[in-house]
């Protein structure tokens, strides 16, 4: 019976271990999102792209912007670009999976578009990044999105 | 991975039968098991970790609890019960309430672990010796990401022995097509319809009127839909869970609305916590206290937001009218007038729930009742009144049984006198034609979560 009582809670314990390791890993940076916006907008190559509206990130993302603490979208500007950035600063982690599940969509809707004549298209979208960090998370689709995701983490 | 998937539709699911079916009887419960465990941890690796930890502690607790019962301790029975039963509510609180991210299906499995300790002390239930058993009843893919919560001792038996069937994998599979079209024929439509309304910066009374009509319906058709696919789907393996809905959107009063909606949460509060703490037998104040724990208790389950408890205590109140105060009174008022009166009610506590905050929700309402400035009725209102008014129509119709009464009359009778095999042959080709639709929407429309999934 004690054996039963130690090897029991010594699971619970590795739980809540385990839960609080991920709690520490997803503290919100206290940010504001403009600062973190502006740090990422000026990374990236701002003339392929045109800011979103409300209705836009509705459109593309199937995502209420209201929803969240901020959101900003940057979309190709001509019909034939793959470029974008997506910044979100989520109100509480419950919507993380909700808006990792819109950019997977859109990235799939995207190289449905462009497959088989756009192969630039085709790479960039294969390249895109989705960094999430705390109560933020950012998709770029992007030449170089790794300069784009050092200059949005050093800006939490 | 989700039910709505095409992956899991045409690879996971057929090749998941196909090797529960050939495997010999006494490796079945073990295959089921570590398929459950691969499509939990799908994605997300590190959540299958608090599930087999989750699996582990009332595994034991139970036995446990098992053994002080032989020694005749019921004091120290009901100390083990109440610190196993805090901690697993613990433990979903944090989650639910920090930063955590919460592991999907959480809220489900928990209930279904403290429903097998409260079977235990309710002497519902024998304790589980066998490991795989109570691992495949926590874990059991079908049920695990948005319940239905099958208690216990409905389960009990059906774990211990595993048994397939042709007849039940067929019913099972065309159970799980109908929650399938659900979805991806009717939920999502209606939800990309709803996104379209509600898109408007400024509604006009029309407009936020049908957005919350639209997303009654979406989420009726959501979750009947997921709970009619894992009904379908533990049929396959053998295992029979009972309905999760019954045309709630028929009820004559809250409190049967409630009897129809998510039946294994109601029932879960029923069985666990409203009769524990004395049912109906009780005084009336006690009764209205009884009421309002459950009530709160049940938007609680669904989200920390103010919000939620606003929309659990919504229904609470209603529930707590018609028990004190209307009584049998409107037994008289035309059942047609006592629908329309609940699915209003109904339709508007999902406001609440459709809302991120309780401010939006607020902010809805007061475009509901014209304070968005936009008028009663507006250009865009009846643009998208027109444009959604065929989905809007065969979505009502299918929530209150028209469409069935339709199948049944038309398709089922006139078969039937053609002979049996002409009506298993018409609904071969039924399916056929459901499942090309089906695939159809799946690859034209863009990948839609469930509802649910977020609890």
């Amino acid at each position: 019976m004690t054996r039963i009582l130690e090897i029991k809670w010594i699971c619970y314990g590795a739980m809540l271990a385990l839960l609080f390791a991920a709690i520490v890993r997803v503290t919100p940076s206290k940010a504001p999102f403009d600062q973190v916006e502006a740090a990422v907008i000026a990374s990236a190559d701002m003339e392929k792209l045109t800011e979103g509206d409300s209705l836009m990130i509705r459109r593309l993302y199937g995502l209420d912007q209201s929803a969240y603490q901020g959101a900003a979208l940057y979309y190709p500007a001509s019909n034939m670009g793959a470029e974008e950035l997506l910044l979100i600063q989520m109100k509480d982690s419950a919507q993380q999976k909700t808006i990792e599940e819109a950019i997977r969509s859109r990235i799939k809707t995207q190289k449905k578009n462009f497959d088989g004549y756009g192969i630039e298209q085709m790479g960039l979208l294969s390249n895109s990044l989705i960094e999430e960090k705390g109560n933020y998370i950012l998709f770029a689709v992007a030449e170089d999105p790794a300069v784009i995701r050092d200059a949005f983490l050093e800006a939490l | 991975m989700t039910f709505n998937s095409l992956y899991f539709i045409f690879i996971f699911l057929p090749l998941t039968v196909f090797l529960v079916w050939i495997v010999p009887q006494k490796a079945k419960k073990t295959v089921l098991v570590l398929i459950s465990f691969l499509f939990y941890a799908w994605g997300n690796p590190r959540n299958l970790l608090f599930l087999l930890g989750s699996i582990l502690f009332n595994y034991m607790t139970g036995i446990q609890m098992g053994m002080l019962r032989e020694q005749g301790r019921e004091k120290t029975l009901k100390r083990v019960l109440t610190a196993a039963a805090a901690a697993d509510i613990l433990l979903l609180c944090l989650f639910k309430y920090t930063a955590a991210g919460l592991p999907v299906g959480i809220s489900f499995y928990t209930f279904s672990v403290l429903s097998y300790l409260f079977d235990i002390m309710q002497e519902a239930a024998e304790p589980q010796r066998n490991l795989l058993n109570f691992a495949l009843y926590v874990s059991f893919f079908p049920k695990i990401t948005s319940g239905p919560i099958a208690q216990y001792r409905d389960m009990e038996k059906q774990i211990s022995k595993i048994r397939i069937s042709q007849p039940q994998l067929f019913r099972g599979l065309q159970l799980f097509l109908v929650g399938l079209a659900k979805k991806v024929l009717l939920a999502d439509q209606l939800g990309a319809a709803f996104s379209m309304v509600t898109a408007q910066s400024r509604m006009s009374v029309l407009s936020a009127w049908l957005g919350m009509a639209l997303y009654s319906l979406q989420l009726y058709y959501d979750f009947s839909g997921y709970s009619d696919m894992a009904i379908g789907l533990a049929g396959i393996f053998g295992f029979e869970i009972k309905p999760n809905f019954n045309y709630p959107y028929l009820s004559k009063s809250v409190s049967e609305f409630w009897r129809r909606w998510h039946i294994s949460l109601g029932a879960w509060f029923r069985q666990y916590v409203y009769i524990p703490l004395g049912g109906n037998r009780v005084s009336d104040s006690r009764l209205f206290m009884n009421l309002l724990i459950v009530w709160t208790l049940t938007g609680i389950w669904h989200g920390s937001g103010l919000n939620f408890i606003v929309w659990g205590l919504w229904h609470g109140m209603f529930v707590i009218l018609e028990r004190f105060v209307i009584k049998d009174r409107f037994d008289r008022v035309p059942r047609i007038f006592r629908i329309l009166m609940t699915d209003l009610i109904a339709f508007f506590g999902w406001v609440f729930f459709f809302s991120p905050s309780f401010s939006a929700a607020a902010g809805y309402i007061g475009q509901m009742f014209g304070a968005g400035g936009m008028g009663i009725i507006d250009r865009a209102g009846i643009y998208y009144l027109v444009q959604y008014a065929v989905l809007l129509i065969a979505a009502l119709l299918g929530s209150v049984k028209v469409i069935r009464w339709l199948i049944t009359r038309l398709f089922y009778r006139n078969s039937l006198r053609l002979g049996e095999s002409a009506l298993n042959m018409a609904a071969f080709i039924g399916t056929i034609i459901m499942l090309i639709c089906i695939t159809a929407g799946l690859i034209s429309n863009t990948y839609q979560s469930f509802l649910y999934f977020q609890f």
